[in-house]
């Protein structure tokens, strides 16, 4: 490049074509600006030479170390889409729709006999009892296979978070009372202290090694 | 008989549900890592893989590493702080047993030791694969089996890019080429000794030593090209950085004065494009046919900031090579080179060590870059084509200083080895390519900065520059 005075010119800072103080943190937040024409020109200004410069006085000396520490993705449920409220408005018209029947049924009943209406309503609750009861067999089932697909998934990472890793791993040993190894189990994970399971005599890859009497995980 | 024949079922049974289950759930996309030596590729593909492990860490665990593309993948009519669709990120086996896997752990210790130090240049292939588990949306798709996104990257040296444009020429035309190349400029004076032997070669008879001996002196004159002028465009790659097999006689070739299209067996033509033709030949099949034609999307890394401070015809040479690569690469289209059957979707340009230039001018090297790789993007078919300024992994601070009383932007880094800040001021950053008053004959090497230093980086991520946008022009249709 040319020689040239030290004062360049400063093209960028009138035309507003950086991408904001995002970028000059290095986190770039913002998606680059569309394609457009490049900036003017630049003017008949010689060009400004690189340089390698010393600090000035009173400006810190020490490594570069941009306080890194990224945010936590924290669960949160996103809002009902529209088909959830679709799904829902139809949910609650058939189920009103049944409830309706139902009484009405029942009504009925009672208006020709009340012995009749009785057994209506005896016929009705034990179904009723019986759909609930099945209800809620299906959902503690269900919850009982995404805590476990949870478990596994804690588990994939050698250098997860130990602690929901732990507790998950609890809450399934808690649910196989018919298993005596899962009580033997028990105290083992309570005291693990990671979640790997270190090769006899290898070093853990955190640098660190695992304490005496606090097995892993798995 | 029976156990043979029951171990052969469940086989059977074990591979068609997998294969169901892959192809139902899972998408593969080859990401084509290229660009010239010293780009950063070794670098970009450390990043990419620390910070999207570290942002798939699983559910309440995962952290904010690529924002551009924590935005992209949160669920549709999800607010601005949901949680996105990512589940989970492990790194998987990349699928071929006979190419080395690309060593995240080795390149992660040299970044957070004590005393930090860039990866390693890359000397060979290597390959790695990370799978996304990604959930989907919708009311039904919230209950339906996540999807696995399958990136598959390839890492080599820069220098084997630019044995693309031989595949298609002959051992004659590339010594014309290459000769006129190599009595221009500074290549005259790299390669004198190279040229002063040229003509005592005997044409009829080849003498093996000799021809041993001018194979050293081409190959040392590209080396001193590379290293001390900044050339970019050097070629056979593989001189630079053998790979495997660097003794085998086949490397043992150079251009020369006069080969004629078709010589006479026995003659020293003869022998040197018969070496010609096996190098080719030894490319094509472990290099561009079995892993360069499968790419789906391409990123190309251009040190557009190297180039520009090693002089014009760094520069310009720097273009020329981009624009040779180029013409090999058809996007969207059904070819590399001719018999080849790739299809390129994306293609993303990045100028790297985008933080060895303040905020206010990282766009001039953004259209800079543009402006360079113009002759390149002919080829571009269709397919969206995006240009970034990148740091893979952001080692210095903006910093302002008071220059004559007037406020100056530059940057601020720790020199790598001896630890000393020092401010950076990068000069003028044109936003085209210059004109020749730009160029005068004092060429400046770029500073190495040590990388950030942070208890977080590594397996919390590491700090950049532009990869998240990067990375979202890349994949985001998949996302």
């Amino acid at each position: 490049m040319t020689g040239a005075g030290a004062a360049g010119p400063r093209l960028l800072e009138e035309d507003g074509t950086a991408t904001g103080d995002d970028l000059a943190r290095g986190m770039a937040r913002v998606a680059l600006p569309p394609q457009t024409s490049p900036p003017a020109e630049p003017d008949a200004s010689p060009p400004q030479e690189p340089a390698l410069l010393d600090l000035p006085e009173g400006m810190e000396a020490g490594p570069i170390d941009h306080g890194w520490a990224p945010a936590a993705l924290t669960p949160r449920r996103p809002p009902p889409s529209p088909l959830n409220w679709i799904a829902g408005g139809l949910a609650l018209l058939l189920l009103g729709w049944l409830v309706l029947s139902a009484t009405a049924f029942v009504q009925d009943s009672f208006d020709r006999s009340a012995t009749g209406g009785w057994i209506t309503v005896a016929v009705f609750a034990t179904a009723l009892a019986a759909v609930l009861r099945g209800a809620w067999l299906e959902t503690a089932a269900y919850r009982r296979l995404q805590g476990v697909d949870a478990l596994r998934a804690a588990l994939t990472r050698d250098d997860g978070p130990v602690e929901p890793a732990r507790r998950l791993a609890l809450d399934w040993l808690d649910r196989l009372p018919h298993l005596s190894e899962a009580a033997a189990a028990r105290p083992t994970v309570a005291a693990a202290a990671t979640i790997l399971r270190p090769t006899r005599g290898a070093p853990h890859p955190s640098g660190g090694a695992v304490a005496p009497g606090h097995p892993p995980l798995r | 008989m029976l156990q043979r024949l029951g171990t052969g079922f469940l086989n059977a049974v074990q591979d068609t549900s997998a294969w169901t289950d892959s192809l139902l759930h899972e998408t593969t996309l080859r990401l084509a890592v290229t660009g010239l030596s010293r780009a950063g590729k070794t670098v970009f593909v450390t990043s990419l893989l620390a910070n999207l492990l570290a942002m798939g860490r699983g559910p309440g665990a995962g952290l904010d590493t690529l924002p551009a593309l924590r935005v992209a993948l949160i669920p549709q009519g999800g607010a601005g702080e949901a949680v996105p669709r990512l589940r989970g990120a492990r790194l998987v086996p990349p699928g071929h047993e006979d190419i080395p896997t690309f060593d995240l752990a080795r390149h992660l210790a040299a970044l957070t030791a004590p005393s930090p130090s860039w990866p390693p240049r890359t000397n060979d292939l290597t390959e790695t694969a990370v799978e996304l588990t990604l959930g989907r949306d919708g009311l039904l798709g919230r209950h339906r089996a996540p999807r696995r996104l399958r990136l598959e990257i390839l890492d080599y040296p820069g220098e084997w890019l630019l044995d693309l444009p031989l595949l298609d020429q002959s051992f004659a035309a590339w010594s014309r080429e290459t000769l006129a190349r190599l009595r221009q400029g500074v290549r005259a004076e790299v390669f004198v000794s190279f040229l002063a032997q040229l003509p005592s070669l005997d044409p009829a008879t080849p003498d093996h030593e000799a021809v041993r001996r001018l194979h050293q002196a081409y190959r040392d004159g590209l080396r001193v090209a590379q290293e001390e002028h900044g050339l970019r465009l050097l070629q056979p790659g593989r001189f630079l950085c053998p790979g495997p097999r660097a003794d085998a006689p086949f490397m043992w070739f150079f251009p020369l004065e006069g080969a004629p299209d078709h010589p006479r067996s026995g003659t020293l033509a003869d022998l040197l494009q018969g070496r010609f033709e096996a190098y080719k030949a030894d490319m094509r099949a472990r290099f561009f046919e079995r892993h360069f034609a499968r790419f789906d999307r391409q990123a190309l890394f251009v040190d557009v900031l190297g180039a520009l401070h090693a002089g014009r015809e760094s520069f310009h040479d720097t273009q020329e090579a981009l624009a040779l690569i180029a013409s090999c690469l058809i996007y969207g289209g059904w070819s590399l080179g001719r018999a080849r059957h790739g299809r390129i979707e994306r293609v993303a340009f990045a100028a790297t060590k985008a933080d060895h230039v303040p905020a206010i001018k990282r766009e001039a090297l953004r259209f800079l870059l543009r402006d360079l790789v113009e002759p390149a993007r002919e080829p571009v078919g269709k397919g969206p084509v995006s240009f970034h300024a990148v740091a893979s992994i952001l080692s210095t601070q903006d910093a302002t200083i008071d220059q004559n009383g007037l406020a100056h932007d530059v940057v601020r880094g720790t020199l790598l080895g001896s630890g000393t800040a020092k401010l950076f001021d990068p000069g003028t950053v044109p936003v085209a390519c210059p004109p020749d008053s730009f160029w005068g004959k004092t060429h400046f090497r770029l500073p190495v900065f040590e990388p950030p230093r942070g208890e977080a980086i590594g397996a919390g991520g590491i700090p950049s520059l532009g990869l998240d946008a990067l990375l979202l022009a890349l994949l985001g249709d998949e996302l």
